[in-house]
């Protein structure tokens, strides 16, 4: 059970296709159903949990996308934000066409900020490593 | 026309006789213990509530007997059987093969046979009332009214769960979603009131009580809905713990050398507010105990509404926007500062509660301010209405 909700599931489980987003969403842009299927329900799910967040902090001021899907899937990120009408996101289509920036994508106009931010896990422990031993003393 | 409502469990039966022109319950009941010595009814007509014991050894014991208590010279509401002129069942699971209300024959019995894996306690007894009611009322129009069907209209990247696809294929393992009857029924009282056609309307049903459910309803259908496969799937509830982590599952099965029926009845049986907060399954408690001094109780009040803020959020956005949100079920109904507190969580979304017109129990009422983006109602549920309605629409095409 482990093993199959693990290994065989998500975006995979659903479309049979490859265990990387990039084959997946170039299946999509080429027409496949399952891949486009796949796709849709993963960002729908992103969507919900994006609404689900908004009503623990009572409002939302900036969505940041990370990470590999976050920072080079353009065509993610652009479907995740038009389902987000009903909170004033507006993404701006040319800024949003790019991978790997640190860069606002939103358009003026948004309600919310949306970012793309490339994380740095590394960075954030060498921080949190030299604060607490400063802190020590 | 006269139309009788049955709900048949697998022990016990619940009717109604309803006068659908009046839309007045004639009269009402439930039979219990079904197959014991101790098998009693208690027959509520003209506000009387008379209880006889009375073994009953099947259903078809029990409608039997049931019926007389309809003609009973002393209480009757009808003068003889032939003035029912149809009967609506309720049922559960009718899968992807019911997808609205259905005169009932063979094939609807093979679906409920079918789907049996799904509901193993629901759909057999749907199946023995049906049966029932054969033997008793041979030749009497049967409708079936199910609890799935309403959800149907769901689209594919919304019912599906992100595992293997041969799952869905091979087992019709998706989300069906359930209570479908009462969310059709508040959803159309709601357009209603508004004196709106349901078709312009965005609507968010939460019918929460024993068992709870939300519903997103775009042009009168259902667009997505919380519970999943089975009941148990969605918010936490009384004693089922809605969503989880599907490793919690496999983790605790291992930590306690559980079996897959141990699990299920964990899940079911003692999980939702109940198990956060270790009181009696009863939403009124587990309520009242949060403002006291019982943390757990508070912690599991939070988990709740949050959850139901939740999913209004979600469907909100899954709808791109929402026009009435709609509280209903023993809960939702009656439990005024569960409905407040949910709404507080939704401010953001300019959804406004009004405490004065909220404190009240158990009314069709507008409970939202006037200044609010988004109105409140609360719709008592009456999904035997709708199951008679559904059952006159019927018998009439």
């Amino acid at each position: 059970m482990e093993n199959i909700l693990n290994k065989e599931s998500g975006v995979y489980g659903i479309s049979g296709i490859s265990v990387d987003f990039r084959d997946i969403e170039n299946e999509a842009i080429a027409g496949g159903e399952e891949a486009i299927l796949a796709l849709d329900i993963y960002h729908y799910i992103i969507s919900s949990y994006i609404a689900k967040c908004a009503v623990a902090m009572n409002g939302i001021d900036v969505i940041t996308f990370t990470a590999g899907v976050g920072e080079k899937g353009p065509i993610s990120r652009k479907a995740i934000c038009d389902s987000l009408k009903f909170f004033g996101v507006k993404l701006d289509d040319e800024l949003n066409d790019v991978k790997g920036e640190e860069r606002e994508i939103s358009a003026k106009d948004s309600k919310v900020k949306v970012w793309i931010v490339p994380t740095n896990e590394e960075l954030m422990i060498a921080k949190e490593t030299k604060e607490i031993i400063t802190n020590k003393d | 026309m006269k139309i009788l409502v049955l709900n048949c469990g697998s022990s016990s039966l619940k009717y109604q006789l309803i006068n659908i022109e009046t839309e007045e319950v004639l009269a009402s009941g439930k039979y219990e213990r079904i197959g014991e010595d101790e098998a009693f009814i208690t027959h509520k007509v003209n506000d009387k509530k008379i209880e006889i014991k009375h073994p009953a050894k099947t259903h078809e014991e029990a409608i039997d007997f049931t019926l007389k208590q309809l003609v009973n010279p002393e209480y009757k509401v009808i003068d003889n059987l032939d003035e029912i002129e149809a009967i609506g069942h309720r049922l559960v699971h009718g899968g992807e093969k019911i997808t609205q209300s259905v005169i009932i024959d063979d094939k609807v019995v093979e679906v409920l046979k079918e789907y049996t894996d799904l509901a193993p306690l629901h759909n057999p007894a749907g199946i023995i009332g049906i049966e029932a009611c054969k033997k008793v009322m041979p030749g009497k129009p049967m409708v079936g009214v199910f609890d799935t069907a309403f959800h149907q209209t769901i689209t594919k990247e919304k019912y599906l769960y992100a595992i293997p696809y041969k799952y869905y294929k091979n087992y019709g393992v998706r989300k069906y979603g359930f209570h479908g009857t009462s969310h059709m029924y508040v959803s159309k009282r709601a357009s209603e009131i508004e004196n709106k056609p349901i078709e312009e309307l965005k609507i968010i049903t939460c019918h929460l009580g024993q068992g709870s459910s939300i519903c997103a309803i775009q042009g009168g259908k259902s667009v997505d809905t919380s519970m999943g496969l089975t009941p148990l799937g969605g918010i936490p509830m009384v004693t089922r713990s809605g969503d989880l982590d599907p490793s919690v599952v496999t983790y605790l099965m291992k930590k306690e050398n559980l079996t897959v029926n141990q699990v299920e009845d964990i899940l079911n049986k003692q999980s939702g507010v109940q198990g956060i907060s270790g009181l009696a399954p009863d939403f009124r408690i587990i309520e009242a105990q949060s403002y006291e001094t019982n943390e757990r109780a508070k912690i599991a009040m939070e988990s709740f509404k949050y959850a139901v803020a939740s999913y209004i959020a979600k469907y909100a956005v899954a709808m791109n926007g929402v026009d009435i949100i709609v509280f209903t079920g023993g809960v939702g109904e009656n439990q005024i500062n569960i409905r407040k507190g949910i709404c507080e969580k939704l401010q953001f979304m300019g959804v406004e509660i009004d405490e004065d017109k909220n404190n009240m129990r158990g009314q069709e009422k507008l409970v939202s301010k006037d200044t609010s983006n988004v109105k409140i109602y609360v719709i008592p549920t009456n999904e035997e209405l709708m199951i008679a309605k559904e059952t006159e629409r019927l018998i009439n095409n």
